[in-house]
């Protein structure tokens, strides 16, 4: 059996869906004034529907504090949703329809109860949609169907439902089969469950706290499993993983999971989330965790035959996490030339493999290479930082060279030199530059070399505010 | 001549126990990839796939230019490349020159720790999924990468057999030794320079004494008309040997567009 609770005037500030969910958990929101719920199973609770639906009655005029709505409520209990419907609509206080009594109840309800049903049917436009029971119907073949019948005389369900079925079908077609079988009270169908959004959160607060990772792993092991759990029943994955760890110092320890694609692997957030904080450790011990997580769709790949090899997205963001933990955040990444004439202008961004952006690239560097004929490159490698040097001239040229560090060392007679090349910019800012440039070849020297030694490329530069020379890297 | 009959002999009688564990392992990948270097690639048909690859040389001997070269041409195939970049070294705007296209590269700076080096090659390669992976130790001494222990080449090896990577090492001086499928050495022949201004120009010294004295000497002209064009350099196939053809030759410019910038 269903009850239908219908409130025609229903203070604002209260939602009738909630008032049903103190009755039962299975409730159907039909408009913002009616609800239906399935009181199948509420017998140990109330003793029958038609206590039930004295309950409702009872309670809903209550005071909102005291878990009522504060007005009068139409409450019909019925064998369908759709008879609960239409009864709890026109018959003031609780009324009970027992099976097969449908049409004597709603027999002598005008055709317009069905028709023109709902808060809104003044204002329906006649493209609007319309739902009744199982169906949907336009507003325009509703208002067809009204004036064909009140050309026939027929004004009430009763004398709809009586109506000849193969007349009806031929004349009004499927819509008004399906209009008779609900003037008739003879529909069957499951309720439309109004369901509260999910939540994709897990906490858990700790009985002691928890100062070292291992323990603390199992705990967000047990909450990423919840988690992706419930991911996993609504088909959703996330990009955005949070972490919340209140600390006995009554501080809060956050971090946040950015990952490059939907995903929903507990092992790998788990793994992700304890490099995450191998790095960047709480700095006291925990007593709560709370995880949660932004749900989106996840990510659906084709394959092909000719797609280039790549690593797999959640193996690459867990490696690029621990080569990130090794190397530092700033020492992994893609390179990034910045729009600067200012030499060795780069940012390092975080590397991700975007499909729509390669091939992008692709055509634009397909279209590059067929414009320039094809030859070897010469390579150029940066010593960072310049070598600090020592540079002797002769009228102006350099002649001479010796530079120091650790690991490299330049020294020798200058063989062959061009240059300066100057190049300025950013005088508006503080780290303004200029220098002059020179392309120098340094005799090499013959220590232990297996080869006959030519002689060594170099860029060197000259800093034209305080004049000391620099080595910049080497041509290779 | 005995010692080949007694494994032959070994072999026959423990097949049957041991299956194929004892025959040696066939290649199951022989596929390459280009430098894009039409010289290189002629000579050594391109860099195999599932082996280490070495490229040896000293400083200003073309091993970055080729390193460079392969970079372009595996990320312009949408190949993700990996760049361990020991000490600091990689220039993004040469790569960029070069045709490297650097969404595709992931350049890893080690901050002259060879051991981070080693640590983070590991992890790419056993991550596995990159179709070119740099080890970058053309500035660390030939002494110091002589050094490393084998131990390591033993493992990237193994680890690199059964993949599609291309994996590639840059050293002043022969260290993978074995475990390296082909060798290369790279020796530079000669630099090369253009000069923009072919006419001589006389100084004019000023005396001592002032007033103006007549052209006196004939010097070499400024040194802002020459330009450095590139490197003319030399490649040998150290191994595997192939005594018919083991070297070639071949010119790295510097490029245009690096010239057009210079003022």
């Amino acid at each position: 059996m269903f009850a239908c609770i219908y409130s025609k005037k229903m203070p604002a500030d209260v939602s009738l869906a909630d008032f049903a969910y103190a009755f039962s958990p299975l409730v159907e929101e039909a408009d913002p004034q009616t609800v239906v719920i399935d009181t199948d199973g509420c017998e140990l609770l109330f003793g029958s529907p038609y206590g039930l639906a004295n309950e409702v009655a009872l309670h809903a005029g209550k005071s909102k504090e005291k878990g009522g709505l504060g007005c009068s409520v139409n409450v019909a209990i019925a064998a369908n949703p759709d008879t609960a419907i239409m009864a709890a609509k026109f018959y003031e206080g609780t009324s009970f329809i027992a099976p097969e009594e449908e049409l004597t109840a709603l027999g002598d309800l005008p055709v317009d109860s069905l028709l023109k049903a709902g808060p809104d049917a003044e204002m329906r436009k006649p493209k609007d949609e319309v739902r009744l029971g199982d169906w949907t119907f336009e507003q325009r073949q509703l208002d067809e169907i009204h004036e064909t019948l009140r050309l026939w005389g027929v004004q009430t369900l009763g004398q709809f439902a009586a109506l000849p079925l193969d007349g009806v079908s031929e004349r009004l077609g499927q819509a008004g089969v399906q209009l008779q079988q609900l003037a008739s009270g003879k529909t069957e169908r499951h309720l439309r469950l109004k369901q509260s959004p999910p939540l994709f959160t897990q906490s858990a607060e700790l009985e002691y706290p928890l100062s070292e990772l291992e323990p603390l792993s199992f705990i967000l092991a047990r909450l990423l499993n919840q988690l992706c759990a419930a991911l996993n029943a609504y088909a959703l994955a996330t990009n955005e993983l949070r972490l919340l760890l209140q600390l006995e110092n009554q501080e809060f320890h956050s971090s946040v999971l950015n990952l490059p694609y939907p995903m929903r692997d507990n092992k790998i957030f788990l793994k992700l989330l304890l490099l995450d904080l191998e790095t960047r450790a709480p700095q006291s011990s925990v007593i709560a965790v709370k995880i949660d997580c932004d749900p989106v769709k996840p990510r659906v790949l084709q394959n092909g035959l000719f797609i280039p090899l790549a690593p797999e997205p959640e193996k690459l963001e867990l490696t690029l996490k621990r080569l990130a933990k090794l190397l530092g955040p700033e020492n992994v990444g893609s390179p990034e030339l910045l729009d600067t004439h200012r030499p060795d202008a780069y940012r390092v961004r975080k590397f991700t493999l975007n499909a729509k952006e390669k091939r992008a690239r692709r055509t634009q560097k397909s279209n590059q290479q067929s414009s320039e004929k094809r030859q070897s490159r010469l390579g150029f490698r940066m010593f960072r930082p310049p070598l600090r040097a020592v540079v002797e001239s002769s009228r102006g040229s350099p002649v001479r060279i010796s530079a120091w560090s650790k690991k490299l060392s330049v020294h020798g007679r200058i063989v062959r030199a061009a240059g300066p090349w100057r190049t300025t910019g950013d005088w508006w800012r503080h780290d303004s530059w200029s220098r002059d440039e020179w392309d120098v070849a340094v005799e090499r020297g013959n220590r232990s070399m297996r080869v006959t030694p030519a002689a060594t490329l170099y860029r060197i530069y000259r800093e034209l505010r305080n004049g000391s020379w620099f080595v910049e890297g080497s041509y290779d | 001549m005995r010692a080949a009959l007694s494994k032959a002999q070994f072999t026959s009688e423990f097949s049957g126990r041991f299956g194929t564990a004892l025959q040696p392992r066939s290649r199951a990948n022989n596929e390459v990839i280009p430098t894009g270097i039409v010289e290189v690639d002629t000579l050594i048909g391109g860099l195999p796939r599932g082996a280490i690859t070495e490229i040896f040389g000293v400083i200003s001997s073309g091993r970055t230019a080729l390193m460079l070269a392969t970079l372009a041409e595996a990320s312009q195939r949408d190949e993700v490349c990996a760049v361990v970049d020991t000490t600091d070294a990689f220039d993004p705007k040469a790569a960029a020159l070069a045709g490297a296209n650097l969404h595709r590269v992931l350049w890893l700076r080690c901050g002259s720790i060879l051991e981070h080096a080693f640590k983070v090659t590991d992890m790419l390669l056993q991550g596995g999924g990159f179709g070119l992976v740099l080890l970058d130790l053309a500035d660390v001494p030939a002494e110091e990468s002589r050094r490393i222990i084998s131990s390591w080449w033993y493992r990237f090896r193994r680890v690199v057999e059964d993949t599609p990577t291309v994996f590639v090492v840059i050293a002043q001086d022969l260290c993978v030794r074995s475990c390296a499928s082909l060798s290369l050495q790279t020796t530079c022949e000669s630099d090369s320079w253009r000069r923009t201004a072919e006419t001589t120009i006389s100084s004019v010294l000023l005396p001592r004494g002032g007033g103006v004295s007549p052209p006196t000497s004939v010097v070499e002209p400024p040194t802002h008309a020459l330009l450095f064009k590139g490197l003319r350099l030399q490649l040998h196939r150290q191994k595997p040997v192939n005594l018919s053809n083991q070297q070639v030759k071949f010119i790295a410019r510097i490029p245009q567009s690096q010239l057009s910038l210079t003022p």
